[in-house]
């Protein structure tokens, strides 16, 4: 059964400069247990999916359509008191700067018996038992003594296990991640994405994954989803995906990332740069920037086509299979 | 043949003096000592004519303070460094400003390192005119072959820096470095603030002007793809000192200090399939309080008794360098 479903989410931003559509007509599904690699570049929208889903979107933003199913609940139409009993609890989200989400004048102990009592009805000590667990969970050693801390003690990697912890305290069915590791160095990197694997292979709690890294997604998600310009252009499972893209997107993406592939010669590169958001082309985003565009890709905007039971597509000209990027 | 670029045991430290109340403290019997962090603690490598040479380390081992040491912006407290043979002076007369231009720096984030009140072509083509490489009345003609040469377009140059995307600026970052006709580029994480397909373009871009103009990189990252793509040595640094140094593709073949090994282990890679992530205990260091003997010691899995004893010597054989005990008679 499937925990999340998002059905044809629009997020909108009205500014100044016009109508930003951050997030438009985005579709996916998420089942228990279940890893889902949300990848795109700055602008995408990816974040803005996130944050919607936790109703976290302030204004001038709004949802502006589609639905979002959390176990069959729509999560679009809740009261922001409804909301409040699942944020933090169903569903936890995982920042990029864990110093946002701490609180810097106050002790971990503190913060996280906050966020268990605020769910629960349970005794302070309780709760500082569930937080020691929690701690002890994401590898803090003496995690006991270390809730009587304040965040700036903590190291830039520990920081990230406690917004980790937190999130775990209520033991949700969902954790949305945005971009947890891309502030860490890559031997902390990998600790994280350790831990966050056993973790959603004991508890089978879902998580989406948003990142601008591919690699990290590689290796952790079941699903990958790659937005460009507030849409999902191409989506399915992570392997079939990376080893045969079929969005011209998607295989500029894997041919711009530098490695042992192409040592010394130049890289495949995507030409131009994001588009404005507030003043999208018509038709594919992604046009202007495609090699294989055509008049149909600049004046119909391609609709979601399934490719199989798993993956889908949003292209006019998709690649042809058997092509390795 | 001497290298280009020679560095001779060069160190960095910086010092914290205890600050008024610390200091009373101290009258009043509390225990207060200034603070030291070596930065940079002895590192010595030299750079071949083009070559491009990638250093690659974790935040806070030194790596771009040894890139801002070799730029001139800091001296170094103790060593030397050579740029053609001669030792880099921060000495105000005509001859060492003539040699520290021929050093030049591109920087992370190319919005905090362009004055947003400058128009471009101020911004680029300022420091020739200044540095007399070209008189005032063609600085127009130079700033638009720099421009065109970074692939901007020229009607551009009278523009401000908050008019261009991140890529962009970038570019004006590369052009401004260029404009004084350098022959040494340090790039310190300039493609780590880009997104993938714009970082692809400004790669191929410092590939294109390695051949056109013949320069020679040091490049400062730790990114690793990004450094075996573009490198032709990687020189591994740990907590201001050097661990490894060999050819590009020696180091990624056979690693042979345990912090590279670790290092390379743990990059995630796009077609291993679903990874089972690999750790390594713990985290960098504090280079205020460094542990005693091998840097890495408290984090190594092979360490022994002799890595908290003594510091292992960088030891080169053939082109591979190590500092490491196992490679030298052992850890007992």
């Amino acid at each position: 059964m499937s925990v999340l479903e998002v059905q044809e989410l629009q997020t909108h931003f009205s500014t100044r400069n016009g109508v930003v559509k951050a997030v438009d007509g985005v579709s996916f599904s998420l089942a228990e247990g279940q890893v889902l690699g949300l990848v795109g570049e700055s602008g995408s929208g990816k974040s803005v999916t996130g944050f919607s889903i936790l109703r976290l979107v302030d204004v001038p933003g709004r949802i502006v359509g589609g639905r979002i199913l959390f176990r069959g609940q729509d999560l679009a139409a809740m009261s922001q008191a409804e909301m409040r009993a699942i944020r933090g609890n169903r569903i936890a989200m995982i920042f990029q700067d864990p110093l946002m989400t701490l609180n810097p004048v106050l002790r971990i102990d503190t913060q996280m018996v906050e966020a268990v009592q605020a769910h629960h009805r349970v005794s302070k000590k309780a709760a500082l038992a569930r937080a020691a667990d929690a701690l002890t969970r994401v590898g803090i050693p003496s995690a006991l003594e270390r809730l009587s801390a304040y965040p700036h003690q903590f190291s830039g990697g520990m920081r990230q296990r406690v917004a980790i912890a937190i999130a775990l305290l209520n033991e949700p069915d969902l954790i949305v991640a945005d971009e947890p590791t891309t502030a860490l160095d890559v031997t902390i990197q990998s600790q994280i994405l350790s831990e966050v694997q056993g973790l959603t292979r004991e508890s089978g709690t879902a998580l989406i994954w948003i990142t601008h890294d591919l690699a990290v997604v590689a290796g952790l998600a079941d699903e990958i989803a790659v937005m460009y310009a507030g849409r999902i252009v191409e989506t399915g499972p992570i392997d079939a995906v990376l080893r045969q893209p079929r969005h011209p997107y998607t295989n500029g993406l894997l041919g711009s990332i530098p490695g042992n592939s192409r040592r010394g010669q130049a890289l495949q590169q995507i030409p131009g740069m994001a588009p404005n958001m507030a003043q999208l082309p018509a038709g594919c985003a992604f046009a202007p920037r495609c090699a294989f565009s055509s008049e149909q890709c600049r004046s119909q905007t391609p609709d979601a086509q399934a490719l199989s039971l798993t993956r889908s597509l949003r292209c006019h000209h998709p690649l042809p299979e058997g092509v390795s990027p | 043949m001497t290298p280009l670029l020679q560095l001779d045991s060069v160190s960095r430290r910086f010092v914290r003096k205890p600050d008024m109340i610390e200091k009373v403290a101290g009258w009043l019997g509390a225990d207060v000592r200034t603070q030291i962090v070596r930065a940079v603690d002895g590192v010595s490598f030299s750079v071949a004519r083009g070559e491009v040479v990638g250093l690659v380390g974790e935040s806070g081992c030194g790596k771009s303070t040894l890139g801002r040491m070799i730029a001139g912006m800091i001296p170094p407290s103790e060593g030397e460094i050579r740029y053609e043979g001669q030792t880099l002076s921060d000495k105000r007369d005509a001859k060492s400003r003539r040699q520290r231009l021929k050093l030049q720096m591109i920087f992370q984030d190319p919005m905090s390192s362009l004055n947003p009140r400058m128009k471009v072509e101020d911004i680029v083509g300022e420091s020739a005119v200044y540095h007399g490489l070209i008189p005032g009345a063609h600085k127009r003609e130079h700033v638009a072959a720099l421009l065109e040469k970074v692939a901007l377009d020229p009607t551009y140059a009278s523009r401000y820096p908050h008019q261009f995307s991140g890529g962009q600026r970038q570019r004006i970052c590369i052009a401004r470095a260029l404009a004084v006709k350098p022959d040494f580029l340090i790039c310190d994480e300039s493609v780590a603030a880009l997104d993938v397909s714009i970082q692809a373009q400004i790669i191929n871009l410092f590939h294109q002007l390695r051949e056109e103009l013949h320069l020679t990189y040091l490049f400062i990252s730790h990114d690793l793809g990004v450094i075996q793509h573009l490198a032709d040595r990687v020189v591994v640094m740990y907590l201001g000192r050097v661990v490894e140094s060999a050819p590009t593709e020696a180091l990624f073949e056979a690693p042979q200090h345990p912090y590279t090994q670790a290092l390379l282990a743990q990059v995630p890679k796009l077609h291993a399939g679903r990874q089972q992530f690999q750790t390594i205990r713990g985290e960098i260091a504090s280079a205020l309080n460094p542990p005693s003997g091998c840097h890495f010691h408290t984090r190594c899995p092979m360490a022994g008794p002799r890595c908290q004893r003594e510091a292992p010597a960088l030891v080169e054989s053939g082109n591979h360098a190590v500092a490491c005990h196992l490679h030298q008679g052992g850890t007992q």
